[in-house]
C-alpha cells in the first residue's frame, strides 16, 4: 500500500485522507467491537452468578434430605427446575430425589425422577448414569421391558459393561438363561481398566445360570419380584 | 507388582490418592500451571497443560515411597510404569477439572471462603487470619487468585463425586440376588486323583528320561554365575585414620565463635493504640496517657490489653508478645523497651503503628558457651567431617585409578591400600554379603565389565560404602549334562506322566459315572477313598481352591439325576466330584443393621463404579498429548 516514490510527507496526507473518508466505519468498528467485548464479559459474569446461584440452591436441598425434609427437598427442585434450567445442579437433584424415593420404597416416584433426567436433555454422561438407574428401578418393578427399554447405551459408550450387566440381570429374571450369559459375558470382555464392574460378581452370576437345561430354568428363574422383608424403608 | 501399582495409580483411585495429597500439594504447585514455555509441560489435555514440575514432584514421592515398600532401587521397568501412571492420574484429573466447569458446576464464594478459613494453617488463634493467608501463600510463591480457583475447582469436583456416589442405590430385588449367590452354600462328595500317589508304580523307561531331557533342556540349566573382584571403600574403616589436633579444635571454635553467643532475649507486653493518616494523634496520645494512667491506679495489664489493644493477636494473650531480641521490633520501640527494667511500665511510645504502653516482664541476658563447654560437640562434629572428606577424597582417587587401569584392581589396591575381596557365585540375583542391589548387578552384568574385564565405576552402597568391582570369571549358563541331573529328570518325569494318568483315570471315571455307576462303587473300583464335606460356601478353605470354585460353578441338580463334573488341580491332580445340594443364600436372615449396611455399601461401590465409567468416557473423548520425549528418560530430578 506504501509507494516507495512518495515522500514521508505524502504518505502522511494520503493517510489522513483515508481517515477522513473512512472515520464513520472506524469509530463504527470500535463501538462495536468494544460493545460485543463488554457483552462478552457481562454474560460471563452472568453465567457464573447462575451457577452459583443454582450450587447455593442445589446445596440446600442436599441439606433437606439429609434432614429428611423431603417436602422442602422436592420445592427446591422446583425452584432449580424452574429458575435454572439447563444447569447441572437440576439432574443431581433428581438423582438425589429418586434415592430418598427408593429409600421411602416409593418406586413410581424413583422411576419419575430418573426418567427426567433421561429425557431432560442434559449432560450425555449423567444421562447415562440415570439411565442404568431407571432401569434397575424398572427390573425392582418387574417391569421388564421397560427396564430392556431404559438399558439401551449409545454404541462405544465407557458404560456398556454396565449396561450389559444390567441386562443379564434382566434377562435372568425374565427367565432367558442363554441371553443372560451371553450379556454377561459381554460385560467381562467390555470392561476397562480400571474395571467398571464388579468383575468377580459378574462371573459369579454368570456362573449362576451355567448349562442349566432351558425347560427347568424357564419353571424356576421366572418368579416375579416379590418383596419380602426386604422391601423395608432403608434406615439410612 | 506392576499389577498393583497399575490398579492403585490409574483412574478414579489415583484421581482420589493426587486430590488426597490435597492442600499441600495445591499450595506447592498450584501456580505452575500458568508457565506456557516450551518444554514445560508434561502433557496437554484439551489445550491445558499439565505442569512438567508437578508431574516430576508427584513422581518423585512415588518412587520414594515404593522404594520403602521394595526395599531397594526399583527395576526401570517399574519406574517408567510409576510414572505412565502417574501422568495418567494428573491427565484424568485435568478431565474431570475441565468437564466440572465446563458443564457448568460453580462453588460459590461464600462456601469456599469457609473452606479456606477453616484450614488451620491459615489460622492465628484459632480465628481466619487474612495475614497468615498471604503470608503462607507467599511461602510458597502462590497468589490468594490462584490458590481460591484450584480450591473451587477441587470442591467442584467433590460436589460431582459425592452427588453421583450419595445418590446411587441398590434395589432389594438386586439385593436378593446378591446374597442368594454370594451366601450360597453347596454340598459335594468328591474323588481325588493325586499324582504324587500314582508316581511311585509308574515304570519309567530310560527312553522316557532321554527324550524328557532333550526336550526340556531349559529346565536342567544352571544359573549364570560371575566370580567378582572388588575393592570396598568403608566409613567405619576410615575412622582410625582420622584424628583432630587441639590447634584444629580451637581454629574451628574461633571460626564459628559467633554461634556460641546467646543474645539477651525480653519477654514483654504492650497494649497498642493504633493511629493511620486519619486518625487524630491527639486523641490516640490523649487515650495511651489515659490507659497509662489506668494501670498506675491499679488496673491490671492484661484486661486493659484485652479491651483496649488494636493488636489483636496480644490481645488475646492480654498484651503478650513473647521472648525477643534487638532487631525484633520498631526502633522507637526496641529502645523503650530495652531501657525498662523487668517489671516496669513504660510511658506511651509512639511507632509507625501508633503508641504503644510496654511493660517488661522478664530478661535473659543472654550467655556465652565458653570453649571447654563445647569442646566434645566440636571434636565430634570435627571428626564426622573429616571422615567424610577423607571417604569422597579417597572414593575419588578409587575411581580414577579404576579408571586409569581399566582392566584390573591391583594398581586400586596397592596405590590406596586396600584390600582385593572376592565373591565366588555372584549372580543376576545377587548375592552374599551385598544381598539383592540393583546398581550392583547392572554394574556387574553390563557388557564392558562381564565381557571386556574392564573395572566398574565406582558404585555407592548406602550412604557409608562404595566399591569398584571387576568380573574375574563369567560362567554362563549352560545345560548340565544328562548324567548330573538323571534323578531331577526322573522325578519330572514321574511327575508328568502321574498328572497324565491322573487325568485318563478321572476321564474313565466320569464315563462310567454318566453309564449310571455310583460315585462310591467307583471309588471302590480305583481304590481312591470318596470324600464328603458338610456344606461349603464361597470362602471354604476345606477343599482345593480349583475343586471349590468347581463346585460352585457346577449347574444344580434338578430331579433325580446326579450331577457330575470334573476339576483339575493347580498341583496337577485331578477330582470328579457329584453335586448334591444348592442352598441358595437368603437376604431375610441377614439382620437389619448387617443387611442396610451391606447395601449401602453396595450402593457406594455402584456409584464409585459409575464415576469410573464417566471418568473413562471423558477420557476417551479428551485430546492428551504427552510431551515428546517425556518417557525417554528415566531418570527423575
Amino acid at each position: 500500500m506504501v509507494d516507495e516514490n512518495l515522500t514521508d510527507e505524502q504518505q502522511a496526507d494520503i493517510v489522513r485522507q483515508w481517515l477522513r473518508e473512512n472515520a464513520m466505519f472506524v469509530l463504527g468498528g470500535l463501538v462495536l467491537g468494544l460493545g460485543a467485548l463488554f457483552g462478552w464479559n457481562q454474560w460471563q459474569a452472568w453465567q457464573i452468578a447462575q451457577a452459583a446461584g443454582a450450587s447455593t440452591v442445589y446445596e440446600e436441598l442436599v441439606a433437606e434430605i439429609r434432614g429428611n425434609n423431603v417436602d422442602e427437598a422436592v420445592g427446591l427442585l422446583g425452584e432449580l427446575e424452574k429458575d435454572f434450567a439447563g444447569s447441572p445442579y437440576v439432574d443431581q437433584a433428581r438423582l438425589r430425589l429418586a434415592k430418598s424415593s427408593l429409600d421411602q420404597v416409593d418406586f413410581e416416584a424413583a422411576a419419575g425422577y430418573l426418567a427426567a433426567v433421561v429425557n431432560g436433555g442434559g449432560n450425555t454422561e449423567i444421562v447415562s448414569i440415570a439411565r442404568l438407574r431407571l432401569a434397575r428401578v424398572r427390573l425392582q418393578q418387574g417391569q421388564h421391558d421397560a427396564a430392556l427399554a431404559a438399558v439401551t447405551m449409545a454404541p462405544g459408550s465407557a458404560f456398556a459393561a454396565q449396561a450389559d450387566d444390567l441386562r443379564g440381570d434382566i434377562y435372568a429374571a425374565m427367565g432367558r438363561v442363554e441371553d443372560a450369559r451371553g450379556a454377561y459375558d459381554a460385560a467381562l470382555a467390555e470392561d476397562l481398566q480400571p474395571p467398571t464392574i464388579d468383575r468377580l460378581y459378574v462371573q459369579a452370576k454368570r456362573d449362576s445360570l451355567a448349562l442349566v437345561p432351558a425347560a427347568v430354568a424357564d419353571a424356576s428363574a421366572s418368579a416375579p419380584a416379590s418383596e419380602g422383608d426386604d422391601a423395608q424403608p432403608a434406615t439410612n | 507388582m506392576l499389577q498393583l501399582i497399575r490398579d492403585r495409580f490409574t483412574g478414579v483411585v489415583a484421581f482420589l490418592v493426587i486430590g488426597a495429597i490435597g492442600v499441600t500439594l495445591v499450595i506447592s504447585f498450584g501456580n505452575m500451571d500458568q508457565g506456557g514455555v516450551a518444554g514445560t509441560y508434561a502433557a496437554e489435555v484439551n489445550g491445558e497443560e499439565v505442569d512438567m514440575r508437578l508431574f516430576r514432584r508427584v513422581v518423585q514421592n512415588q518412587l520414594i515411597e515404593q522404594q520403602e515398600a521394595f526395599q531397594g532401587d526399583l527395576p526401570e521397568l517399574i519406574q517408567q510404569q510409576i510414572q505412565r501412571n502417574v501422568l495418567e492420574g494428573l491427565v484424568r484429573n485435568k478431565i474431570v477439572t475441565q468437564y466440572v466447569r465446563d458443564v457448568g458446576f460453580r462453588i460459590d464464594d461464600t462456601r469456599l471462603s469457609m473452606l479456606i478459613g477453616s484450614q488451620p494453617v491459615f489460622q492465628v488463634a484459632g480465628e481466619f487470619s487474612r495475614e497468615a493467608y498471604v503470608a503462607v501463600l507467599a511461602s510458597q510463591g502462590v497468589s490468594p487468585e490462584r490458590f481460591e480457583s484450584d480450591q473451587r475447582a477441587q470442591m467442584e469436583v467433590a460436589q460431582l463425586e459425592d452427588a453421583i456416589v450419595s445418590s446411587a442405590f441398590y434395589t432389594p430385588t438386586q439385593f436378593r440376588r446378591y446374597i442368594e449367590l454370594l451366601a450360597e452354600q453347596r454340598q459335594a462328595a468328591f474323588i481325588l486323583l493325586e499324582p504324587a500317589k500314582l508316581a511311585d508304580d509308574l515304570v519309567i523307561a530310560d527312553e522316557e528320561l532321554t527324550a524328557y531331557y532333550d526336550i526340556n533342556p531349559d529346565e536342567f540349566r544352571t544359573q549364570e554365575t560371575v566370580r567378582l573382584e572388588y575393592v570396598e571403600l568403608r566409613m567405619d574403616e576410615i575412622v582410625p585414620q582420622v584424628s583432630v589436633d587441639e590447634q584444629e579444635i580451637r581454629d574451628y571454635y574461633e571460626a564459628r565463635a559467633e554461634s556460641f553467643v546467646a543474645a539477651e532475649q525480653r519477654q514483654s507486653r504492650h497494649i497498642l493504640i493504633a493511629t493511620d493518616e486519619d486518625t487524630d494523634v491527639t486523641a490516640a496520645e490523649k487515650k495511651a496517657e489515659e490507659l497509662r494512667q489506668r494501670l498506675d491506679n491499679g488496673e491490671t495489664f492484661d484486661a486493659l490489653a484485652r479491651e483496649f489493644s488494636d493488636d489483636p493477636v496480644s490481645a488475646e494473650l492480654g498484651g503478650d508478645l513473647g521472648w525477643a531480641g534487638r532487631g525484633d521490633f520498631a526502633a522507637a520501640f526496641e529502645e523503650a523497651l530495652f531501657a525498662l527494667a523487668e517489671g516496669e511500665t513504660s510511658a506511651p511510645v509512639r511507632t509507625e503503628f501508633g503508641y504503644h504502653i510496654i511493660r517488661l516482664d522478664a530478661v535473659n541476658v543472654g550467655s556465652l558457651q565458653t570453649f571447654d563447654d563445647v569442646r566434645d560437640e566440636l571434636v565430634e562434629e570435627l571428626t564426622k567431617q573429616k571422615i567424610a572428606d577423607r571417604f569422597y577424597a579417597l572414593a575419588e582417587q578409587v575411581d580414577d585409578l579404576a579408571l586409569e587401569n581399566p582392566t584390573g584392581l591391583e594398581a586400586v589396591a596397592s596405590e590406596t591400600g586396600l584390600e582385593v575381596r572376592t565373591i565366588e557365585d555372584f549372580s543376576r540375583n545377587g548375592g552374599p554379603p551385598f544381598g539383592y542391589n540393583a546398581a550392583l548387578v547392572d554394574a556387574a552384568f553390563n557388557i564392558a565389565v562381564l565381557e571386556d574385564g574392564e573395572n566398574s565405576p565406582l558404585i555407592e552402597i548406602g550412604d557409608d560404602s562404595a566399591i569398584v568391582l571387576r568380573v574375574a570369571e563369567h560362567r554362563p549358563s549352560v545345560v548340565q549334562p544328562f548324567d548330573a541331573v538323571r534323578d531331577r529328570v526322573e522325578a519330572s518325569v514321574r511327575l508328568q506322566k502321574a498328572g497324565q494318568l491322573a487325568r485318563d483315570r478321572g476321564a474313565q471315571i466320569l464315563q462310567r459315572l454318566e453309564a449310571g455307576d455310583s460315585l462310591d462303587a467307583v471309588a471302590q473300583a480305583f481304590d481312591v477313598e470318596m470324600q464328603a464335606p458338610g456344606m461349603l460356601n464361597r470362602n471354604s478353605s476345606d477343599v482345593s481352591p480349583e475343586l471349590l470354585a468347581g463346585i460352585f460353578r457346577a449347574p444344580r441338580p434338578v430331579g433325580t439325576a446326579p450331577v457330575y463334573r470334573e476339576a483339575l488341580l493347580a498341583d496337577g491332580g485331578y477330582a470328579v466330584f457329584r453335586l448334591d445340594r444348592v442352598e441358595p443364600g437368603r437376604a431375610d436372615l441377614v439382620p437389619q443393621d448387617a443387611r442396610d449396611q451391606r447395601k449401602r455399601m453396595l450402593a457406594r461401590q455402584g456409584g464409585n463404579n459409575e464415576i469410573a465409567a464417566l471418568v473413562a468416557e471423558l477420557r476417551a473423548d479428551a485430546k492428551v498429548i504427552v510431551a515428546p520425549g517425556l518417557f525417554d528418560q528415566p531418570e527423575i530430578n
